[in-house]
């Protein structure tokens, strides 16, 4: 079956199949058709729509859901993913599965409801407190929107954490062809650690609290051996990249924007390829190190910076130092999206 | 033989990381320590150790799952009562009890319990008033008494900088769903013993599914009163519950304090009413709801191509959009639409952008539309100059050309407002653009195509569709002529 | 066989409640001190009645309960 519908309400069909029984959200512009298709299908299919009277409440409820060992998942935009950032660090200190879908918008503070990618730190690196990540994927369709929701919960199953699926007002808004799954996926059995209320989850305990230095950094160690094995599950994607002189980088909407540019590039006789991490958390190093090795690098964004310092940093890390130093950007905010001329200029400039 | 012991609480309390510990962390006469046992032996002998989930504040409070014999989630400060409506809500046949503190639920997460009672979440709320915060080491909490001396109320707190003591239970009684409210107190035998009952109460409310239940307990805090055990219980009965009276506020269950029982309205909402059997997501997503379409195709033989609607909000320029974009769904294209986005929205102009290609669509910006439509002059000011070379620009009749259009660019002027009032229906303007769209092979899509979009753009208004499908036709023979 | 409190005397802290709560004020503090350095609650030996206010009244769990013939 395949649907022609907004990236928000793909959002929902794909959280849908993937076994969400509970959704916990608070309105919020760009990403209110995300809540509205949830109060419309949750109840259909027997399953559970709340609207929380804050972003705090709803993160919190997810806590509870969570811990009771059902799938559950809000979605929100900056603003709101700000309030849930103590609700997150809960989430994983506790490794509770649990979907936050942040639709990001212009910031900070107010700012508008138009397209910005300046949610990039506190998503990717984890902007509560303590040492702690989300599984974090980026979509760039509205296609994308539905599997990697699915694959969001998978994720957050799988590794018993929270996952954040981060896309931006555009996204949102966008409609495309979705083709919706044949199935849906079988329900986890969280009843070795959920607090469920029947007998044999009654000696279970959900908590965060360490009282003992020890155990604490015990329970670190543990966290930070998990955040380790996590990077199998790290994707990055290549455009027409093999012979490509420059590498053009990019995530969710800017994703597309440099593939546009690469061919037009290449259309004009320039080698121009594109890097996409999938995954931004774990970050697709290896795939990126292998895509950039001995090329000029840039990216293409909508924020300050975050996403290239990213790129530096994994280059770096990848032991690609000379290419990192060199990595430029192009990048507009406020809610305006970079231009395929504007990428397609500064290319040239590079190569010049 | 009979023994008077403790029931439901673990033997011991490993949790706590001491050996073979079997103290609480509770001070010397504290009233939590008493309401933890009274809570534990309530819910053994009703038998509901396995049914119930305990969500833990973070606060004096805070280490009952060291104590008490049933799942525990232990929520951050504050969230208690958001946790719980998510435990409860995810599990509605578990007996789900959150156990909050004066700071945690009278403070910081007021609103979140305010909200849930509001909802009338299914769980009991067990609300301890110690007039102070104990754990963090005796700060003023909301439920301070005038004068009471505190850590942050060196001077006695001072209504004037502080405002007045917080009087939870009565606010609560303000609102329409909680079931059960009441205030009691454990400082002596006989406060202690209708604790006992009204701890039941709120246990057999959730046992059977009634409904929200607010229970406040008055406790003595000694270490943070300042005071010996006996003092304390002596503050807490003579100085606290001047301030905080003890009683059944609310009984709905039982028709208390003159209130009609209440009773609790079966959900109406048909999708949430329960039915046989739920569908499942395939059969929800299968029925049509005018949003289905064919598989999208590869084809690299179709080459891309990009427009750009712009006018005034209300022209029907975003349907417009949207109908060539389901013309192209149904040709199995790539295609994407999407609405202004970005300032062009000041000043109620309207645009909207549709990519159509026969292989995925990169960048979903039209920076150099193929085809621009324009209903006002704004909108053509705006894009005409940046149609490609090669590129068609359709503009209303009405609109003065006051920028010629770039060089290779073909302009069509069309009087698609002035048709549509002729043909008595103004709204229709767009319609008119869709004919032209048509009449002179803009968009590289089929002509049934087009027609078919358009009238699936009217599924909600089905006695416009054969309507709309002849002003179609008629625009498209007085363009063609 | 008679009716008498049962004391667990390192999980008592001393607070007395149970002393001043005692209708037949059977309950005393001790002068020893239990292995915390605390002086425990102690029964005067006779006067207990089994009613078990002792019990509720005290915030631990396991310091003391009471045996009815």
């Amino acid at each position: 079956m395949t649907k022609f519908v907004k990236g928000n309400e793909a959002v929902v069909m794909g959280a849908l199949y993937a076994g969400c029984e509970l959704y916990f959200g608070y309105p919020i512009t760009p990403a209110s058709e995300i809540a509205h298709g949830a109060a419309k299908w949750f109840p259909m299919l027997g399953r559970t729509f709340v609207q929380a009277e804050c972003e705090t409440a709803s993160v919190n409820m997810m806590f509870g859901a969570a811990g009771a060992g059902k799938l559950c998942m809000t979605a929100t935009s900056g603003p709101g993913f700000s309030l849930m950032q103590e609700g997150l660090s809960y989430l994983a200190g506790a490794e509770l599965p649990a979907v936050v879908v942040d639709v990001m918008r212009a910031g900070p503070g107010l700012g508008n409801v138009y397209p910005e990618q300046g949610d990039y730190n506190p998503a990717v690196k984890g902007g509560g407190h303590g040492n702690y990540q989300s599984f974090v994927l980026a979509p760039a369709s509205a296609q994308e929107m539905c599997d990697y929701t699915i694959r969001a919960f998978k994720m957050a199953a799988k590794w018993r954490t929270p996952a954040i699926v981060l896309v931006d007002g555009l996204q949102g808004q966008m409609m495309e062809s979705v083709a919706l799954p044949d199935a849906e996926e079988p329900r986890p059995d969280f009843s070795s650690w959920a607090a469920q209320g029947e007998a044999k989850t009654r000696a279970n305990l959900v908590k965060s609290i360490y009282l003992d230095a020890a155990q604490q950094e015990e329970f670190n160690i543990h966290l930070q051996e998990k955040y380790a094995r996590m990077a199998a599950d790290a994707e990055g994607t290549t455009y027409l990249a093999d012979d490509a002189e420059l590498l053009i980088c990019g995530y969710g909407i800017s994703s597309r924007i440099a593939r546009t540019a690469a061919e037009t590039l290449r259309a004009e006789g320039i080698k121009a390829g594109v890097f996409r991490p999938v995954t931004l958390n774990p970050f697709p190093r290896a795939q990126l190190a292998a895509a950039a090795k001995g090329r000029k690098i840039m990216t293409i964004e909508l924020d300050a910076g975050q996403f290239a310092d990213d790129i530096r940093l994994n280059l770096a890390l990848a032991g690609l130092g000379e290419e990192a130093t060199r990595v430029k950007m192009v990048h507009r905010m406020g809610g305006q999206v970079v231009t395929v001329d504007d990428a397609v200029r500064s290319a040239k400039e590079m190569l010049a | 033989m009979k023994i008077i012991e403790q029931k439901g609480m673990y033997k011991e309390f490993p949790r706590c990381g001491k050996p073979h510990a079997r103290t609480t962390h509770y001070c010397p006469g504290c009233g939590h320590g008493i309401v933890n046992k009274l809570v534990a032996e309530c819910c053994a002998e009703m038998g509901l150790q396995d049914r119930t989930i305990f969500v833990d504040p973070v606060g004096c409070g805070v280490f009952t799952y060291y104590y008490w014999d049933a799942a525990h989630i232990s929520a951050a400060h504050g969230r208690a009562s958001a946790a719980a409506t998510g435990a409860a809500r995810a599990r509605p046949d578990a007996v789900t009890i959150a156990y909050q503190g004066d700071g945690d639920l009278g403070a910081i997460g007021f609103n979140n319990a305010f909200q849930a009672a509001s909802r009338g979440e299914k769980f009991g709320c067990i609300f301890i008033n110690n007039s102070l915060y104990g754990m963090t080491g005796g700060q003023m909490a909301p439920t301070t008494l005038e004068g009471e001396k505190t850590t942050t109320t060196p001077f006695g707190r001072d209504p004037a900088l502080t405002g007045h003591p917080l009087h939870v239970c009565e606010v609560f009684n303000q609102l329409q769903a909680p079931v059960y409210i009441a205030r009691v107190s454990v400082a002596d035998t006989k406060r202690i013993m209708q604790a006992r009952e009204a701890i039941r109460r709120v246990f057999e409310i959730q046992r059977d599914h009634k409904g929200y239940a607010l229970l406040e307990i008055l406790a003595p805090c000694p270490t943070n009163f300042g005071m010996s055990p006996q003092k304390a219980a002596e503050f807490c009965m003579n100085e606290m519950e001047k301030e905080f009276p003890l009683g059944v506020v609310r009984d709905t269950e039982k028709g208390v304090a003159g209130v009609e029982p209440v009773k609790h309205p079966e959900s109406q909402a048909l999708a949430v009413k329960s039915v046989p059997r739920f569908p499942t997501c395939m059969e929800l997503f299968a029925t049509p709801d005018g949003t289905e379409a064919p598989p999208v195709e590869d084809d690299p033989a179709v080459p891309e191509r990009r427009f750009k609607f712009a006018g005034y909000g209300g022209q029907g320029i975003l349907s417009l959009g949207i109908c060539v974009a389901e013309a192209a769904r149904l040709e199995k294209r790539h295609t994407l639409w999407f609405p202004s986005y970005g300032p062009e929205q000041r000043g109620g102009s309207a645009s909207c952008s549709v990519v159509v290609s026969g292989m995925p669509i990169g960048s979903p910006t039209v920076e150099h539309p193929d085809v621009l439509v324009c209903m006002n002059q704004p909108s053509y000011e705006r894009f005409a100059k940046d149609v490609k070379p090669g590129g068609v620009i359709i503009v209303d009749a009405t609109v003065p050309l006051a920028v010629e259009p770039p060089q290779g660019v073909k302009l069509y002027r069309v009087p698609a407002i002035k048709m549509a009032e002729d043909f008595g229906v103004p709204k229709a303007a767009n319609t008119m653009m869709l004919a032209a769209l048509r009449a002179f092979k803009a968009t590289g899509l089929k002509d049934d195509s087009l027609e078919t979009a358009l009238c699936a753009s009217f599924k909600k208004k089905p006695q416009l569709i054969e309507k709309n499908r002849e002003l179609l036709r008629r625009a498209e023979e007085e363009l063609k002529s | 066989m008679n009716t008498h409190p049962e004391i667990e005397e390192d999980s008592c802290k001393g607070c007395g409640r149970c002393v001043a709560a005692c209708p037949r004020k059977c309950l005393e503090l001790k002068t020893t001190l239990n292995s915390m350095g605390i002086k425990p609650v102690g029964y005067k030996g006779e006067g207990c009645i089994g009613c078990g206010i002792c019990f509720y009244n005290c915030p631990e769990p396991y310091a003391i309960k009471v045996v009815k013939a």
